[in-house]
């Protein structure tokens, strides 16, 4: 059974349209590259496979919960980190830790968060409020809180924004730590060296449909099946048809 | 409700006041919530000594008055909220509540619990507050409080039921329903307000007309469980309260059912509404005045021409102005505000009375002293640049330069509206002549100062315009600190102009002379500011001085 499953998903915001007729599935274990220009309907296929959004038209289910009938059961199986974490300001790190393990019923949960706010380094900050850190800290909490309950799906959006080497090397890590465990995980980002280095498929979207979904692995055996030699990045610029830079420009 | 919604509400109440012990952390912190629990305690304490040793006294509220107003008052706002339903959400959610909440595993009737609960919890110190206030019309401080609790709830969930009624129409039914409704009411108002007005108008007795209203069938069988709001606040024994009181309960209950009934799909429409509207706030927190973006983002088709360099003045002016120029709302609550401020001579100008010969000066000075009150509005200056103090102390500029370029827009606007106005209402009362020439001279300097020594102040005591978080005493703390010291500065400012008026005057008789001599010693004051605010941008520290 695939884990995210979206089904000719419409999203329309009055007269703007967001995503046309968008289907796509992601099995246990995938990593997923969410990519496209800005604009292109990423962070809206996201909210509303987070459940923030409703679609104008189309069916999302997350490990065959349909959101708009079992919402609580599909959001039990997930978690979403978006770009801007938001915190309670006022709670401690360990305040917002209790708060997601009642949240999702979890019992015998301190060892699991303290091992978390051990792998990001966050052991030190565990009693200060989240209005005292910074943008890479808070971005540590929200993941903290999302892996605590172990979800089946886990949705990152820029997941590398503000954070340090270190930080970045603990997230790659664990994405594919969880991936390995049978997560299926999606990741939205521009930065596509990550989703190079990282996923082991890619959906790319433009003006709200999708001009390419297939594993890394198809687009390296089609790639040298045709003989060519063409990045990420050179394919990302062929389906977008967006300018690349010239010699000059760039300089 | 959700056992975690319970823990949430518990641990944010406890952050609450984890809050005020890290406000008060600091020496300033600690200071101005004392400076604001001192002016708050003294005029409690009044207050409650008044009460004490007066028992008898009455400010001559009349409960049968209130009983009578309380009626049309809740139906007013009971339409003025059906009307305005479709332009504001039914709720707002915090950022963090919409990342957690919303994506966690809750029911949409939990958080509509959740938010219910959190909203009447914040009703209830804010009703024991009113209770005191409106002790003088209330029968007691218990029945001046469950009524304040009654009448707010009844007001949000009447709110939340319109809301939820019209979001489960589609959107054009929702817009045709509201049209016919607003027009029907509008309709049914105008044809009221005629057959009053033929009927029992008689010589302007307002109590007569409302009777008169009141006695018609509609309006008395929609005025009757209203009544029973204000009746719970004025009720004098148990036996005057409890029928209101479980009348207004029961329609509150009534109205709780209809909200869960709904169930309306709210999370997406309030999602967006409290996204935009918290980011509305953090532009504020980072801009200064709340006028400052209350326009939608457009695209700009009218662009203002640069003023040139002006040793460097010239663009630092032009980006305040055109920032300005952008912002119509600000001018126009302005504008409104000085008009009401000068309400009595329109009046007598509309009504053909005759005005007195003393209006036209009294108009010119409440004009210029509504600076006081209004450069709030106008605040295109350091005060709205609190987040981009780094880029300002980056300029290849001298201090003084730059503080003259951002006081320049305030200053330069509201004197151009104050004399508008004055010319446009002199024109209109037939009297433009010397005072207005007068206005024009001392509107500048006046407003030199005045913002000047605003701006001193908040490079001195940088804060943000809008508190971190509700129910910040520091910050309010430092408002009236702000404020007295405003007033202070502004008194030492404008004392040597009045003598030097007031010596002429005594010596010369001479009204033009003494006019003269203020404002030439207020022309050459105005400019103190600008070396005091520039010495005070030198030593602001990004690091150490830009609030949270």
């Amino acid at each position: 059974m695939s884990a995210i499953v979206v089904q000719d998903f419409h999203k329309a915001y009055d007269t703007t349209v967001a995503v046309v007729g968008l289907s796509f599935e992601v099995e246990p274990g995938t990593i997923l590259g969410l990519v496209g220009p800005n604009g292109a309907g990423k962070t809206t296929t996201m909210r509303a496979l987070a459940g923030i959004l409703a679609p104008t038209r189309g069916k999302l289910s997350i490990c065959g919960h349909d959101l708009e009938t079992e919402p609580v059961a599909a959001k039990a199986a997930l978690a979403y980190i978006p770009d801007d974490p938001r915190l309670f300001d006022q709670l401690t790190i360990w305040e917002h830790m209790r708060f997601v393990a009642s949240a999702y019923h979890l019992k015998d949960w301190k060892d699991h968060a303290e091992a978390l706010i051990k792998t990001f380094e966050l052991t030190e900050k565990r009693d200060s409020t989240c209005s005292d850190l910074s943008r890479g800290m808070r971005q540590k909490v929200a993941i903290c809180c999302a892996y605590l309950h172990d979800p089946r799906v886990i949705m990152f959006d820029e997941p590398l924004t503000g954070l340090d080497p270190y930080a970045i090397r603990a997230i790659k890590e664990s994405i594919r730590q969880r991936a390995s465990e049978g997560a299926a995980i999606m990741i939205s980002s521009h930065l596509l060296s990550l989703i190079e280095d990282l996923c082991t498929a890619i959906l790319i979207l433009h003006r709200g449909e999708k001009v390419l979904h297939a594993t890394m692995q198809e687009l390296r055996s089609k790639a040298e099946a045709d003989g060519k030699h063409e990045s990420l990045e050179d394919l990302f610029f062929r389906l977008t048809a967006q300018p690349q830079p010239t010699e000059g420009a760039a300089k | 409700m959700n056992d975690a919604l319970w823990l949430l509400m518990k641990m944010r109440f406890r952050a609450w006041f984890r809050r005020f012990g890290k406000n008060a952390s600091n020496v300033k912190g600690a200071l101005m919530m004392a400076f604001f629990a001192l002016m708050i305690g003294c005029w409690f304490f009044g207050l409650v000594a008044n009460r004490v040793l007066n028992p008898k006294h009455t400010s001559g509220a009349d409960p049968i008055v209130v009983q009578r107003f309380g009626g049309p008052g809740m139906l007013a706002m009971c339409i003025l909220i059906a009307v305005t339903s479709g332009t504001k959400p039914p709720m707002l959610f915090t950022p963090a509540e919409i990342q957690f909440l919303f994506c966690g595993p809750f029911t949409r009737r939990q958080l509509l619990t959740y938010k219910l609960l959190t909203q009447l919890l914040m009703t209830l110190p804010f009703s024991l507050f009113m209770s005191v206030v409106f002790r003088d019309i209330a029968g007691s401080y218990i029945s001046a409080a469950i009524g304040a609790v009654l009448i707010f709830s009844f007001l949000q969930l009447f709110g939340l039921a319109v809301n939820f009624t019209a979001s489960n129409f589609s959107a054009l039914a929702y817009t045709r329903f509201r049209r016919i409704v607003l027009y029907g009411i509008l309709g049914a108002l105008v044809v009221l307000g005629v057959f009053v007005y033929q009927r029992y108008f008689t010589g302007g007795d307002v109590m007569q007309t409302l009777k008169a209203i009141e006695a018609q069938p509609v309006i008395h069988t929609l005025l009757s469980p209203l009544r029973w709001y204000s009746q719970v606040v004025t009720a004098r024994s148990f036996g005057e309260f409890w029928p209101p009181a479980l009348g207004a309960l029961a329609i509150n209950a009534g109205l709780l059912a209809l909200v869960y009934v709904l169930d309306a799909k709210f999370l997406e429409s309030v999602s967006t509404a409290s996204e935009k509207t918290y980011a509305r706030i953090e532009r504020m927190r980072r801009g200064g005045s709340p006028f400052h973006h209350a326009a939608q983002s457009r695209t700009i088709r009218r662009q203002v021409p640069s003023f040139g360099y002006w040793g460097g003045i010239g663009p630092i002016f032009w980006r305040q102005f055109v920032t300005a120029q952008r912002s119509q709302k600000a001018f126009i609550l302005m504008t409104v505000v000085m008009l009401f401020s000068s309400i009595g001579p329109i009046i007598a100008l509309v009504s053909r009375k005759k005005v007195d010969e003393g209006v036209p000066w009294g108009m010119a000075g409440t004009m210029l002293m509504m600076s006081l009150f209004v450069h709030q509005f106008l605040a295109f200056d350091f005060r709205s640049d609190i987040d981009r103090m780094e880029v300002l102390k980056t300029l290849p500029l001298p201090a003084w330069r730059i503080a003259v370029g951002q006081l320049l827009t305030p200053v330069m606007l509201i004197s151009l509206v104050q004399i508008t106005i004055v010319a446009v209402l002199f024109a209109l009362l037939g009297t433009i002549g010397p005072l207005l020439i007068i206005v024009a001279a001392f509107a500048i300097p006046f407003n030199l100062v005045l913002i000047g020594l605003d701006n001193f102040l908040f490079l001195l005591f940088p804060a943000r315009m809008v508190p971190t978080t509700p129910g910040d005493f520091s910050h309010a703390g430092r408002q009236m600190i702000l404020f007295f010291g405003r007033a202070i500065g502004m008194l030492v400012a404008l004392m040597p102009p009045l003598l030097a008026g007031g010596v002429l005057y005594i010596a010369t008789r001479s009204l033009f002379a003494a006019g003269a001599a203020a404002w030439l010693m207020l022309v050459l004051i105005c400019w103190l500011p600008i070396p005091l605010i520039a010495w005070a941008f030198k030593r602001f520290d990004v690091a150490r001085d830009t609030p949270p």
